[in-house]
């Protein structure tokens, strides 16, 4: 019984599914870093620092809306 | 003549177990955005009814294919799914009456093996299925959102501890926006096609359609997409409520850690053909993200609870759906059977929400 299951499926699942979990939130909480800290940056009148977090927010930003993007196409091309 | 009237009763049988499945399952979706106030309760059913309208029409994959693998196909008939339909009904009305999540696949499953074993035998039940498709699912979807949203939380806190806690939960509250999106759009595209291809099913059994080479009509995915999406913004908030509070006090990185985990957990399984229950594993990511911060903050009796009903949702179902086929094989193989059953099942309804609506409502949205 146990010889049909398909368990190199599972065994992709085991280490996608957590990479996939840990991107989203890594990805999100950088955002919120980047976003928190450009601010508190800007508000010490540390251009070169807020420019910097804000790299980082949009970069950071760009990897979340990749992960979405890559969930949305995941979910049609079923 | 009476196979058109068990048609038609197996048509809104299948109608009216995709409206509770709807209902069931809001909570899988939104509950953490309604208990972290990520979004209004009324917003948030809304959205999800939406996406799960919208997911309905994304992917007609549907196939006649109720239970398949599980139970022998040329073995069921439409008599069969109908006792299949009404256990997965009842199972689903249970669980919701005492609040507690569980999966509307399995008691499907249930239902179908339940029916299928009393009208045919053991033989048509594939023991193999049954392993690969609901057993081993359902142990390892909680368990990996268990630990995905526990390493995910531990990881956000790392990452944000420093910052300030308004801008921090703000953030959390704008992820769980997109997190629960794309929940509900996955939940939509999965689990109306199950209804979608019930309705098939019936109407090849029926001689409507062509065994092979077939068409989903275009009405049945209509009718399929609005009983989710009416169920879903229905709200089931008795289900809402033990997800969103009662397994943990969530604050919104939780949610989010949840939720998000809960997205990846799913859609990497969908992507990889292995389809795991979104309610499995959304509880699983609530536990994972309370247990992560602080171990006695789960409530452990509440989530014993939830996973009995785990446990108990395959033989509950089997026996209700064994029981509605009996009582209708009892008179006859033509349509009076499934009339008799359809209105003893009414009859039930009315007598239980009739009593409900006397006492007036247990819980409300804002609960």
């Amino acid at each position: 019984m146990l010889a049909q299951i398909e368990w190199g499926k599972i065994g992709q699942l085991l280490w996608a599914a957590p990479v996939a979990g840990i991107a989203v939130a890594i990805t999100f909480s950088l955002v919120i870093v980047g976003v928190a800290r450009a601010g508190d940056a800007r508000r010490d009148g540390a251009g070169g620092l807020a420019a910097a977090y804000s790299v980082l927010t949009v970069v950071a930003t760009a990897a979340f809306a990749a992960v979405v993007v890559f969930g949305v196409w995941v979910i049609i091309a079923k | 003549m009476s196979s058109d009237i068990v048609l038609y009763i197996v048509i809104a049988t299948a109608l009216a177990f995709d409206f509770t499945n709807g209902f069931h399952d809001t909570a899988n979706a939104i509950a953490t955005s309604i208990s972290t106030r990520a979004m209004s309760p009324r917003a948030a059913v809304l959205m999800s009814a939406v996406l799960n309208f919208a997911g309905a029409f994304i992917s007609l994959q549907v196939a006649a294919t109720v239970a398949s693998g599980i139970i022998e196909p040329g073995a069921i008939t439409q008599t069969i799914v109908f006792g299949g339909l009404i256990g997965a009904i009842a199972w689903n009305l249970a669980t919701w009456w005492f609040g507690l999540p569980s999966s509307s696949s399995h008691a499907l499953i249930g239902g179908m093996i339940g029916s299928a074993f009393v009208a045919k035998g053991p033989s048509v039940i594939l023991g193999d299925g049954v392993v690969e498709k609901v057993i081993i699912p359902a142990l390892i979807a909680p368990t990996l959102a268990f630990a995905v949203a526990g390493t995910a939380i531990l990881i956000a806190y790392r990452l944000v501890g420093r910052q300030r806690p308004g801008v921090v939960n703000r953030g959390y509250r704008l992820g769980q926006l997109v997190t629960g999106s794309l929940f509900s759009l996955a939940h939509g595209t999965n689990d109306a096609q199950k209804t979608m291809g019930i309705i098939t099913l019936a109407l090849i059994a029926h001689g409507s359609l062509p065994a092979n080479d077939f068409e989903v009509p275009t009405w049945v995915v209509v009718s399929s997409a609005s009983a989710i999406a009416l169920g879903t913004y229905s709200g089931g908030w008795r289900i809402i409520r033990t997800m969103g509070s009662r397994i943990i006090k969530m604050d919104p990185a939780q949610g989010f850690s949840a939720q998000g985990a809960g997205s990846a957990v799913v859609l990497s399984a969908s992507h990889l053909g292995f389809p795991l229950s979104t309610t499995h594993v959304i509880s699983g990511g609530v536990m994972g993200a309370g247990a992560a911060k602080r171990l006695s903050a789960v409530r452990w009796g509440v989530a014993g609870n939830i996973a009995l009903a785990w446990v108990l949702t395959l033989p509950c179902a089997a026996v209700i759906g064994g029981a509605a086929y009996a009582l209708c094989s009892l008179f006859g193989s033509d349509a009076v059977g499934v009339i008799v059953v359809l209105l003893l099942v009414l009859a039930l309804l009315a007598a239980a929400f009739g009593t409900r609506v006397r006492r007036g409502p247990a819980i409300t949205a804002e609960a």
